[in-house]
């Protein structure tokens, strides 16, 4: 006869021994975050009231804040961005779910295939595509519109890309839909599917299925992401400012970013603004916590894990071609342009003399920093997933297995990194690193691009990782610990390889961060430290796009091999745990 | 036969007085050379102690390949070129700066952070003093008979592009250039929808040149032209240049001249815009040199600014930004925008004088930022 021990004894238990054995640990690496995340926002808040000039005496005041919100445009601002933001969130999460479910959770051919695929798109620098875009949508030149106002009965052109569903259709192929299935995968793949097999037996069908039982299992993972989103979405501003600007369309980050591109720059105006997005994130944290709350995930337990997928029968080649197509659509395309870009005298000129030329790579690769560039970019790219792998891994576990006090306001502190711009947060820890004893050792090197990384990818990084351990039941790792098995082995052996997947993804996010963040960088590098997505930038700057269209190639490149070497590690985000 | 003698007494004297007078010559001039060959060498030996300079200039590609390997080769010194926006150079400056750990000896670029940022904070060192190379004391081969200063103690601020900078361009091969005569056939009606500009809210070349139209046409012609004629604007330099050759926007204000040059090398039929009623602009463009105060290896700075501003210095350096230098003796043939060399005799209004972009230029802008700020 089985001793049948109560669920709630058991976690206590798993929770003692790590805390009698850990406790240390869990209150260092709790601590780190709390400094690591809080130091540089008080910061640049403690900043945001500071009236006087860079090289004068502070004077503290409230002159920031009132100038800041009492300009009305910054209203008009808010409401544009919210607009934008809540429709591609939208329109992204369903497609996210959709796409994901298909790849993990269906016997659809080509899936891992698929979600390659997503990944290479999310990799994809936005700008040149941005601009590829632009060659097949104008209203007035784009080739698309031309083509469709040749037909008979069509005198106006159907697509602008200059408008609110410019931007929007902009940024769901360039990010939004890509990033969806990417966080949203790992959680579907992790489930098992022993309650969809019940519900299939009790008569329900695949979509209801899907509405009812997979996606209410998978809020915990569903939920973070939504708001990383979300809160993404809220920062963004290149592709605005490409085709929002010239219709008038101008969006928050805007605001921010025209604020510290003043002569002299408004930095304290600037973080004033940014501070709306502190208190945003707070509120969506909290909401996240509301909807989770005393609520139980647990997909994998020691009872048994079923692989068994759902079987789409006829549809399941019609469900392969809507992916594709979409993927021809977006990723295909944007692939496309940038290749395309790459070797064409100027991108989107074909009528002219000698359109097509080699000479964009071959001064690329003339270029003495290219080389240097590339192997920065590998360093910061390598140790920033290698290391958060390593702590946030930690941190998302502490933060969920652990009674340490204070645990749960540290949850909401490893957000504060995603409260404000990236391009603030780089000024924070610029200040910061020439205000430490530090500074000689943070200030335009390496570590100090490596430590600003993983600062600015904690949120994103323990979020995924903490949904991932939410679904994770104890009894394994009790067994392990039964067995005679120390906590660190247990962790290393059972729980880590029980969340490979989300491990994987986590290792491949921040390495595609590193490589190509320029916002949180910006303010750090030096002429040793350049990576390469600065090298990107200056040709952007120089108006050079073919060029920069050829750097992105090569990031692209670097991240997909990244990608590869990690599918062939074992970590294959095709396999189900 | 006496008076013969006389001639011959007199060609003796006066070619031994031309002799002495020669000689005397070269006595005073050669420690003089002496001299300069020996602070030169003294120069570079002290900046190849230091072993670099850093300069952070403007982007631009083929700048920051070519000339550290010029440097190196010639002087033995690092040229640490790091592209950066003029703007975000200077904030790193004044960072740096604070916290004592400044890692930039010079700075090239736009003038107007110079003169609203780094100078007003006294963070800049003179460079006049620092120049020793005889050239600067050979008033034939300098624009303004002197290296070029743009600030009021003429020491601070070096000048060594002078670019005529067009209010506008066109395509050439949808709008006739010919046809504005006078800046206000801009404002004619069949023009409307067809402009663009960039964004003339921000700091750059879109302020810049509506603010002279306005300066010189006033402030209605300023509302005509944006609100009247529906100016498209645009804070891409790139998607400005694009707009204009795909037709979209055949008028382009305020495009630059590296873009224009890139057009024509690629075959565009582009032209400038000169109307008869508009002194035309000339500016510096990115060439503005300044030293920033406590750099970190100022011999080499020195050595580097000497350089910058001899023949061979500057003609490189004028080729690499493909536009015109502050000296006179120049080979020019090879630019690729010979209208944006300013013509001996023809008068220009300098946008870099000191006077107007410390008081009515600013005053401009902020009208510009009040009226059509969105």
């Amino acid at each position: 006869m089985a001793l049948e021990i109560p669920l709630g004894v058991r976690a206590a238990a798993v929770r003692l021994s790590f805390l009698s054995s850990n406790h240390v640990l869990g209150v260092v690496v709790l601590g780190l975050v709390a400094v690591g995340t809080l130091l540089p926002v008080l910061f640049l808040l403690w900043s945001s009231f500071n009236t006087a000039g860079p090289t004068q005496m502070p004077s503290y005041g409230l002159y920031n804040w009132h100038a800041a919100f009492s300009d009305s445009r910054v209203f008009d601002a808010i409401w544009m961005t919210l607009r934008l933001a809540l429709t591609r969130v939208a329109i992204a999460v369903i497609a996210g779910i959709i796409f994901a479910w298909l790849i993990a959770r269906t016997d659809m051919p080509a899936g891992s295939t698929f979600e390659f695929l997503f990944w290479v798109a999310f990799f994809t620098p936005a700008l040149p595509l941005a601009f590829g875009w632009i060659l097949l949508l104008d209203p007035d030149t784009g080739l698309v519109n031309r083509w469709i106002t040749q037909l008979p009965f069509i005198d106006e052109s159907p697509f602008n890309i200059y408008s609110f569903w410019g931007i929007v259709w902009l940024h769901l192929t360039a990010t939004s839909i890509p990033v969806a299935v990417i966080l949203f995968t790992p959680a579907f793949r992790q489930m098992s599917a022993a309650l969809e097999d019940s519900a299939r037996m009790c008569g329900a069908g695949a979509f209801m299925t899907l509405r009812k039982i997979t996606v209410p299992l998978l809020m915990p993972a569903i939920l973070p992401a939504t708001v990383i989103m979300l809160i993404r979405s809220l920062e963004a501003f290149e592709i605005e400012l490409l085709v929002g600007t010239p219709v008038g369309i101008y969006v928050y980050s805007t605001r921010i970013y025209d604020l510290i591109d003043e002569s002299p720059p408004q930095y304290g105006m600037a973080t004033a603004l940014g501070s709306l997005f502190l208190i945003t994130i707070f509120l969506l944290a909290g909401f996240y916590w509301l909807c989770v709350r005393g609520r139980r995930f647990t997909t994998i337990s020691g009872q048994g894990f079923s692989t068994e997928r759902t079987r789409l029968g006829r549809w399941r080649w019609f469900a392969s071609g809507v992916c594709g197509l979409y993927l021809f659509c977006s990723f295909g395309l944007s692939l496309f342009f940038l290749v395309l870009a790459s070797f064409m005298r100027r991108f989107g000129f074909f009528d002219r003399q000698h359109a097509f030329t080699v000479e964009h790579w071959v001064r690329l690769f003339e270029d003495p920093i290219l080389s240097s560039s590339l192997v920065n970019s590998l360093i910061l790219g390598t140790t920033s997933a290698l290391l958060a792998v390593f702590l946030f891994s930690l941190v998302a576990y502490v933060i969920v297995r652990s009674q340490l006090l204070g645990r749960q306001i540290i949850d909401v502190i490893a957000w504060v990194p995603w409260a404000i711009p990236g391009v603030l947060m780089g000024l924070a820890l610029v200040w910061l690193y020439l205000q430490t004893p530090l500074r000689t050792v943070l200030y335009g090197s390496m570590t100090g691009l490596v430590l600003a990384m993983l600062i600015k990818e904690l949120p994103v990084c323990t979020q995924l990782l903490k949904a991932g351990f939410v679904r994770l039941g104890n009894e394994l790792e009790e067994a392990a610990r039964i067995c005679g098995a120390p906590w660190m082995l247990t962790y290393r052996r059972v729980v880590l390889p029980l969340i490979a997947p989300v491990l994987v993804s986590v290792a491949v996010l921040t390495f595609q961060a590193a490589v190509r963040d320029i916002a949180s960088i910006i303010f750090l590098y030096n002429n040793d430290s350049r990576p390469l997505s600065m090298l990107m930038l200056e040709y952007s700057f120089a108006g050079e796009m073919e060029r920069d269209a050829a750097v992105g190639i090569l990031l692209v490149l670097m991240i997909s091999v990244m990608a590869i070497i990690a599918r062939r590690l074992g970590f294959r985000p095709g396999t189900s745990t | 036969m006496n008076s013969l003698r006389i001639l011959a007494a007199r060609w003796i004297i006066m070619s031994i007085l031309s002799l002495c007078t020669f000689l005397a010559g070269q006595v005073s001039l050669a420690p003089a050379a002496t001299d300069f060959d020996s602070k030169w060498k003294d120069l570079i030996a002290a900046a190849q102690k230091e072993g670099k300079v850093v300069l952070n200039s403007v982007p631009g590609a083929e700048m920051r390949q070519k000339l550290p390997s010029v440097i190196k080769n010639k002087f033995g010194v690092e040229l640490e070129f790091v592209s950066v926006d003029t703007r975000e150079a200077a904030q790193r400056a004044i960072r740096e700066a604070a916290a004592g750990v400044l890692s930039t000896d010079l700075i090239s670029g736009g003038q107007s952070t110079f003169v609203n940022e780094l100078y007003p904070k006294n963070m800049l060192d003179p460079i006049k003093p620092l120049l020793i190379h005889p050239d600067i004391q050979n008033p034939s081969v300098w624009l303004k008979g002197k290296p070029w200063f743009i600030d009021d103690k003429d020491q601070y601020l070096l000048r060594v592009i002078d670019l005529v900078v067009p209010i506008g361009a066109v395509n050439a091969k949808i709008v006739d250039p010919g046809i504005f005569k006078s800046g206000k056939d801009l404002l004619n009606p069949k023009w409307k929808g067809k402009i663009a500009m960039y964004d003339p809210t921000r700091p750059g070349p879109g302020s810049n040149t509506l603010s002279y139209l306005m300066k010189l046409f006033g402030e209605q012609y300023a509302i005509d032209l944006i609100r009247g004629q529906d100016v498209k604007f645009t804070r891409n330099r790139r998607q400005l240049a694009d707009w204009m050759v795909q037709g979209k926007h055949p008028i382009a204000m305020a495009l630059s001249i590296t873009e224009f040059a890139r057009l024509r090398e690629e075959g565009f039929q582009v032209k400038f815009i000169l109307p008869d009623d508009v002194l035309p602009p000339e500016g510096p463009a990115s060439g503005v040199f300044v030293l920033l105060k406590k750099a970190p290896h100022p011999k080499a700075a020195q050595l580097f600014l000497n350089w910058i501003i001899t023949k061979e210095g500057m003609q490189l350096y004028t080729n690499l930004e493909g536009a015109p230098g502050t000296r006179i003796d120049l080979d020019t043939s090879k630019l690729l925008v010979p209208e944006s060399i300013p013509q001996p005799g023809k008068q220009y209004f300098d946008t870099a004088d000191w006077k107007y972009m410390t008081t009515e230029s600013r005053k401009l802008f902020g009208r510009i930022r009040e009226l059509f700020g969105r």
